[in-house]
């Protein structure tokens, strides 16, 4: 293993040893000072130092290269908590989400009575349900304090806060697609099944638009220049006396804005209060009842889909499956 | 070339021309080895995530047609009669026929009494529309032997099929942009006067490329549901509503809808209503802002920074309060719910609305913002200049020359033929 004359390379000099002294001697005659750890000098693949936008690229990948395992860890923990829904990773949400669920609590507090404890504890749990479901599916959570505070003169537009609460929200969550109303009295029986699966995806055929199938207000059916290929923008459930307004969700539309805009009016409401004893329902009843352009765009979905009654309400319609809780029932 | 590795051989074949020779390692690619396991099966994983194969199949077998819900259908019937005419008006010369029929022959009136409270009777109106036999042939055989036989029933069908007559044209390019909408009493003026005036709106339809749309105020008794609405004036002009809305089913895709009182002429016919006030750029510094909506001094004003591409009505106003016989709507749905909302029921029998559908509009843009932001106020003379009853000089509020559409609603029965009649030969039209 003499000296070759006729090749050059530094490992055709000798042993190994030699191999070793010529690989170091041929990289402190090409590097510069600045680096002082043999490791650094070369990187295992071979590839040119570039710009300090490759060196960063360069060091993350050697990194990666030699602490392999850790990598995959953290490489997976971060898909997880930005792309899943997994528990006990924090969840890192740029965007504002998608459904937001306003809850309205408190009913009955403020300057009436006294709330029980037993109402304390339901309220606990409701909430409690709600903040755990919307956890779960990424969804946000408005919780809105209903305390009636005698704001308003004698019957004046008290207790349709719906309406304004549901503008309020509308303002706070820009980007928000659909809302969606709870009353406080729900619990969410199956949290594993999210809006969009339940319903969402599929709002035309989840959903029926004309009363002839289910119509117990016996509303007209028919009505004068009505076009059902609008968009669904307003869902909402109808039981045994009319609408119900205690589980619905509204897209943010132009629709909306001018329905919640015009559903309370001085004029209609002096006419008609007296006969709408549950406020905002009715109104939308009636609304809905002479008004095509309500009618265009309001989706209703079967009672137990997202408000099943438990035994008592409606009762004298006690027989009737359509309205009452059974197993796997949504809310 | 071929080494002698491992088991196989490979032996030359006669017939391929060149074969690459394989690579060393060729016998010892086994994929599925035990120590491939976890990653084939993470590959799984990961492809089961994000590709979701059972989702996919399960959603081909879903059903993708939604259901099918009824086409829209005009005020009082559930069938259409197609015209490829853009100058939609009832026949003038039948109308002397229908002059002086009683209610129950142009509509069917019926009386009711709501069971809950029996003593109070309820007259009902609808239109003969709905004793129609439901397939259109047989309707179609019998209006025609009704028509043989007597001009009043032909005058009554022409009536009652008014209603159903929606504007299709032969060419869908060729869409008028803006329709001008008239409602024509014919109990009000005489059937030359009557002609003078739909002849106005479809000359200028004519020359500026526009469509017509005019019926007779009588076939929205159905809505008004009182004969007595049409008797006097303040409780007639409701009927402007329900013609508008009969006037957005008519003309689906056109893009303005410009309500002109029957007591109007269109003055000058070469000016352009899109260029002149309805474009952004030119409804921009006419709209008023900051107008008070009862001037001088109401408290609700217009806002301030709208945009002329957000305005969904355009409304006039006179000296005291705002007037609704000159105007103009957008066609989108919100302007659609502004219009059905404010001819709502409950507002058609409101005791304390003077003026009818003007009170209405003063009152909703009074209570709702949303409604008032898609609104806009401009100066009466440009589309309803008052005739000058009063021989008061010129106001911001009368006609004079040059100005585009006269209205002279105030007149008292005789004078308003003689009002017309000296209009219409004021009258500019564009030389041809």
């Amino acid at each position: 293993m003499s000296e070759s004359q006729s090749f050059s390379l530094p490992y055709s000099k000798g042993n190994y040893e030699d191999m070793a002294e010529a690989h170091h001697r041929s990289a402190s005659r090409t590097s510069n000072e600045k680096y002082d750890d043999a490791d650094e000098q070369y990187s295992h693949t071979f590839k040119p130092n570039n710009s300090s936008v490759g060196w960063v690229i360069n060091t993350i990948g050697e990194l990666a290269y030699r602490h392999k395992k850790t990598f995959v860890v953290l490489v997976a923990l971060l898909i997880l908590s930005v792309f899943t829904n997994a528990p006990f990773i924090p969840h890192f949400k740029p965007s504002d989400p998608k459904i937001v669920i306003i809850l309205a609590a408190n009913e009955g507090g403020g300057v009436l009575k006294w709330k029980s404890p037993q109402e304390w504890s339901v309220e606990r749990s409701s909430i409690a349900n709600k903040k755990n479901y919307a956890k779960r599916h990424g969804y946000g959570l408005s919780i809105k304090d209903m305390t009636i505070k005698k704001r308003y003169s004698h019957e004046w537009r008290e207790s349709w806060e719906k309406v304004d609460i549901m503008k309020q929200t509308m303002r706070q969550y820009p980007n928000t697609e659909w809302f969606w109303w709870l009353d406080l009295h729900t619990f969410i029986m199956e949290p594993q099944i999210s809006l969009e699966e339940h319903f969402l995806n599929n709002l035309d055929n989840a959903t029926y638009r004309t009363l002839d199938t289910f119509n117990p207000l016996s509303l007209p059916v028919d009505m004068p220049y009505v076009d059902y290929t609008e968009p669904v923008d307003m869902i909402i459930t109808q039981d045994c006396g009319g609408f119900n307004l205690g589980s619905f969700l509204m897209r943010r539309s132009s629709w909306s804005e001018m329905l919640l805009d015009i559903w309370w009016d001085p004029a209609m409401y002096e006419q008609m209060h007296m006969q709408w004893e549950h406020k905002e329902q009715d109104a939308l009843e009636t609304l809905f009842n002479t008004q095509p352009w309500i009618r265009e765009r309001i989706g209703f979905l079967p009672l137990r889909k997202i408000n099943s009654f438990p035994p008592g309400a409606c009762s004298d319609k006690a027989d009737d499956p359509r309205y009452f809780f059974q197993d796997h029932d949504f809310v | 070339m071929f080494g002698q590795t491992g088991g196989s051989k490979f032996k030359p074949r006669q017939r391929q021309k060149s074969i690459l020779p394989l690579p060393a390692t060729f016998n010892r690619i086994h994929t599925l080895q035990r120590k491939n396991i976890p990653w084939i099966a993470l590959l799984i994983l990961f492809m089961w995530y994000f590709f979701n194969p059972f989702g996919v199949i399960a959603g081909m077998f879903r059903s993708a047609t939604p259901n099918s819900y009824p086409p829209p259908h005009p005020l009082t019937s559930h069938n259409v009669i197609e015209t490829n005419s853009r100058f939609i008006y009832p026949a003038l010369e039948l109308s002397p026929y229908l002059k002086g029929l009683p209610l129950d022959r142009i509509m069917k009136v019926s009386r009711v009494r709501d069971s809950n409270f029996p003593e109070i009777e309820k007259t009902l109106i609808k239109s003969l529309n709905s004793l129609d036999d439901p397939d259109v042939e047989t309707q179609r055989a019998k209006e025609e032997a009704e028509n043989a036989v007597s001009d009043v029933s032909k005058a009554i069908n022409s009536f009652k099929n008014q209603d159903k007559v929606v504007f299709k044209p032969k060419n869908p390019d060729d869409y008028p942009q803006v329709i001008i909408v008239t409602a024509v009493d014919y109990e009000r003026y005489s059937l030359d006067g009557m002609t003078k005036l739909i002849q106005n709106r479809v000359d200028y339809a004519h020359f500026q490329n526009y469509g017509t749309f005019v019926r007779y105020s009588q076939e929205f008794l159905p809505q008004l549901n009182a004969q007595s609405f049409l008797q006097t004036r303040e409780k007639a002009k409701w009927v402007r509503i329900y013609c508008m809305q009969a006037a957005r089913f008519a003309f689906p895709k056109a893009k303005w809808f410009w309500f002109v009182d029957q007591d109007s002429l269109i003055m000058d016919m070469d000016i352009n209503i899109e260029q002149y006030m309805l474009n952004d750029d030119a409804l921009d510094p006419i709209m008023m802002r900051e107008q008070p909506l009862v001037p001088p001094s109401g408290a609700i004003k217009t806002y301030k920074n709208v945009r002329a591409n957000s305005i969904k009505l355009i409304v006039t106003q006179s000296e005291s309060m705002i007037e609704t016989t000159s105007f103009v709507l957008r066609n989108d749905h919100v302007a659609k719910s502004i219009l059905e909302i404010w001819g709502n029921q409950l507002y058609l029998n409101y005791q304390s609305f003077p003026y009818g559908p003007d009170s209405a509009i003063t009152h909703i843009l009074q209570w709702h913002p949303f409604i008032l932001s898609k609104t806009t106020i401009v100066p009466a003379k440009t589309i309803a200049a008052a005739h000058n009853f009063k021989k008061k000089e010129d106001s911001k509020f009368t006609y004079s020359e040059g100005d585009f559409v006269v209205q002279w609603g105030d007149c008292k029965a005789p004078a308003c033929e003689q009002i017309l009649n000296q209009y219409d030969m004021l009258v500019k039209k564009p030389s041809k």
